[in-house]
């Protein structure tokens, strides 16, 4: 009888692979992103069982659905034609799941050789200190740097995402139009009353 | 803290070149100029910090030594000389409609912290670092590549680049991963790969990393994506491309490989020997078939850089050294030869074919004079650095008895100088056709005085081959000195 | 408990299937994209587990960077799709072959 942590590992892990073969194998880009959306989830889940607590949650929250979110725009605002992407080049497939299962057979080998076994975890959360304190005391004394850094990274995409798609595409731009000026138009600059003396009709 | 003062300077003059962008958005001259100016005083802040002795900060996760110092001074001096070819052309190829939308101040932000990136990957002190600082400079180079946004051959090949590169940036995370639990350490100075101590865990990290730096390299077998990324580009992001990133990727070899196989490096020396003898061999040969001149660079970069990863294979203070100076004379070389190139128009576009360099020596005698010096420096003839750069790698390739493998390099490089020359035949001996549709962009208008100055720079770029080819020592022993532990 | 082995694994699964996806599926950029995505969660959890077996918290420290950096990339990756599909009018890998070789 499995303990509950494996049994809960091994549910996570089936669920998460056969999600993960399912982006592979369909055509449909929308299912792919919700599949690999679910493949995310249940991984969520076995980092939780790796007492990986903030890790898991940040996953779900950021990665999910924010990142995977903006797939899903993305995915539905280019209008793919489904049509044309179905056709699958069936022909590498034998050689390519082959060249797959030897490194993976290899891998299988190099993990059954020589790994380190489980001691203690006292040092990734426990009871009194949670993981998310802990994660937090290294991050801002020993890797402060790095944190510096992965903020400038986040600030290039910001600036390339904005440079690449922002501006008027497929018009000429005018080059009178000036934003700032028309909104500060008051009703003075555009209408004007004049007085009139009726005329008899 | 301060040891990265460079790192943090650099940073202040993104943001800085960023608002100044903001301000003074129809003037893009004064963005250029701030960003001069600022990697001026950050190389003369750089180059105070000479005598300081090797150090770690941050808990170890940033290094200071002498190779980094060298590695980070030619970054910026090159970067230097390429933001000021790239505001000429692109300030003349604002002319164009097509192209009118590439001349914008974000361009030099997003150099700096494409700079900046690499500074951080080249003193990285553990693998967090080595990894934020290469995908910094990756993700900027991605969308630098798809710069020229009406011109779908920019799109393309910015696609497969990024594609290609995410995909050896998660194959190098994964050896990362597996480093990490062989050695239960991200620094990179306690990760020592001991023939008979280590296990296969992390010979197996080690190797997927090795994927993901060739791939970042340009080297065989993962050079698939070079000669489309240097056609597809717009020719100053190449420039760039092609001679800052190549130095900033030798530092990502020189930090994660060489630093951590160091002694017991015969187990993983047949890898580098196919890696770089196939570099070698494929370049070369392949680019005696090309009639488009980028992808004839592109290819010979490939065999550069075979060169680069066979000093690193004779994994010895006198094979580092060498590959040091050959990676910083190949940088040179190649932003000289790009931003000759930006500024000849065929017809009013760019320059792609090799045939419409005809005639090329005699209607400007001048270019076509720095164009063969380029070329023989390409091509390893004396009396230019490329020459020398060559010799070294080989003295130091034989000196390690790899008799076999010198013999190759030198065969295959000697049929590679074929296709240098044709260019060179092309220039002069042609004498078939007036070709009037080649102009060169600096003299259409008439010299004025920012084109005087940027032909002297261009000059001066090309003319620094032929001293360092008669005087490389100070270079040679700078190289050197850096790699005395 | 969960035995390290098992996570090993199951993380050098979902990179096989990552790079068999890759492999498969050249001609659809979006599932590229999503077959990239895959693989630096095997690279994740692998160091997810190795932070649990080696008790020690850098591993997912490092977790906590790659996924702001994969967030990034993501991102640029979609505004340079974004581009190609405005300059070609259909994300058909076939028609990106302007460039041989």
């Amino acid at each position: 009888m499995l303990a509950f942590p494996e049994l809960f590992f091994y549910l996570f892990a089936t669920i998460a692979v056969l999600s993960a073969v399912g982006v592979v194998v369909s055509s449909n880009p929308v299912k792919a992103t919700l599949l690999l959306v679910l493949t995310f989830a249940a991984c969520a889940g076995i980092w939780l069982l790796l007492r990986a607590e903030f890790l898991a949650i940040m996953l779900i929250l950021v990665y999910v659905g924010a990142v995977m979110v903006l797939f899903l725009f993305v995915v539905m605002m280019l209008d793919i034609n489904l049509t044309s992407l179905k056709q699958r080049v069936s022909s590498y497939l034998p050689l390519g799941v082959m060249v797959m299962l030897v490194i993976f057979a290899e891998l299988t080998w190099v993990f059954l050789s020589d790994t380190p076994t489980s001691v203690s975890s006292d040092k990734i959360s426990s009871e009194n200190v949670g993981n998310t304190l802990l994660l937090g005391e290294l991050m801002f004394t020993e890797h402060l740097y790095s944190f510096e850094l992965a903020a400038l990274i986040l600030l290039v995409a910001m600036i390339l995402a904005l440079v690449l798609t922002l501006g008027n595409f497929n018009q000429t731009p005018s080059k009178n139009l000036d934003v700032a000026k028309q909104v500060r138009v008051s009703s003075k600059d555009r209408l004007k009353i004049i007085k009139m003396e009726s005329e008899d009709g | 803290m301060l040891i990265a003062l460079p790192e943090i300077l650099t940073l202040a003059l993104a943001l800085l070149v960023l608002i100044v962008d903001l301000c003074f958005e129809k003037r893009v001259w004064v963005s250029m100029s701030v960003s001069l100016l600022g990697l001026g005083a950050i190389l003369i802040v750089l180059l105070n910090m000479a005598d300081t002795p090797d150090q770690s900060a941050f808990y170890g996760h940033y290094q200071f030594d002498q190779v980094a110092l060298l590695l980070k001074a030619s970054t910026i001096l090159l970067t230097m000389i390429a933001i000021v070819y790239a505001y000429s052309y692109l300030s003349h190829s604002a002319a164009f409609s097509e192209t009118e939308d590439m001349f914008r101040g974000e361009y030099f932000t997003l150099i700096i912290l494409a700079l900046l990136g690499m500074m951080v990957l080249i003193s990285s002190g553990s693998m967090i670092t080595a990894y934020l600082g290469l995908e910094m400079s990756s993700l900027t180079l991605y969308g630098l590549v798809a710069w020229n946004k009406r011109h779908f051959i920019s799109s393309e090949a910015s696609v497969k680049y990024f594609v290609l590169g995410s995909i050896a940036s998660g194959l190098l995370l994964y050896g990362m991963s597996l480093v990490y639990g062989a050695t239960g350490t991200l620094l990179l100075n306690d990760i020592t790969f001991d023939i008979q101590q280590s296990g296969n865990l992390l010979l197996f990290g080690l190797v997927f990393m090795l994927v993901g730096i060739s791939f970042k390299l340009g080297v065989i077998p993962f050079h698939m994506w070079l000669p489309d990324v240097y056609h597809g580009a717009p020719i100053v992001v190449t420039t760039f491309l092609s001679s800052v990133a190549k130095v900033a990727m030798f530092g990502l070899l020189f930090r994660l490989w060489a630093e951590s196989i160091e002694e017991s490096h015969q187990q993983t020396d047949m890898m580098l020997k196919i890696i770089a003898l196939g570099s070698i061999v494929l370049g070369n040969v392949v680019a005696i078939a090309q009639k488009n001149i980028r992808r004839l660079l592109a290819y010979s970069s490939i065999a550069h850089m075979g060169f680069v990863v066979l000093g690193v294979l004779v994994a010895s203070e006198e094979g580092y050294s060498s590959a040091l100076f050959y990676v910083i004379i190949y940088a040179l070389m190649s932003l000289g030869v790009f931003a000759l190139l930006s500024f000849f128009l065929f017809k009013n576009r760019e320059i792609n074919e090799l045939e419409e360099l005809k005639g090329l020596g005699y209607r400007y005698p001048w270019q076509g004079f720095l164009l063969l010096v380029l070329m023989f420096s390409l091509a390893s003839i004396p009396p230019t650095a490329g020459f020398y750069a060559k010799l070294l790698v080989l003295q130091s390739v034989i000196g390690a008895d790899l008799i076999i493998e010198a013999v190759i390099a030198l065969i295959f490089s000697v049929i590679g100088s074929f296709y240098y020359l044709r260019v060179v035949r092309y220039m002069y001996f042609d004498k078939t056709s007036n070709n009037e549709d080649l102009t060169f962009v600096l003299s259409q208008k008439g010299w004025n005085s920012t084109d005087r100055i940027i032909m002297l720079i261009l000059s001066g770029n090309i003319l620094l081959l032929i001293l360092l080819g008669i005087y490389p020592t100070p270079l040679i022993e700078w190289s050197v000195a850096a790699m005395l532990y | 408990m969960v035995e390290l082995i098992d996570v090993l694994i199951f993380s050098a699964l979902l990179l096989m299937i990552g790079i068999g996806g890759i492999f498969l599926n050249r001609k659809n950029l979006i599932i590229i994209l999503l077959c990239i995505e895959l693989i630096l969660l095997a690279v994740n959890t692998n160091f997810i587990a190795f932070a649990y077996f080696l008790n020690d918290l850098n591993g997912q420290i490092f977790v906590f960077f790659i996924l702001t950096v994969a967030a990034a990339e993501a991102a640029i990756g979609l505004a340079i799709l974004l581009l190609l599909f405005r300059n070609k009018g259909s994300l058909a890998v076939d028609d990106i072959s302007e460039l041989k070789g």
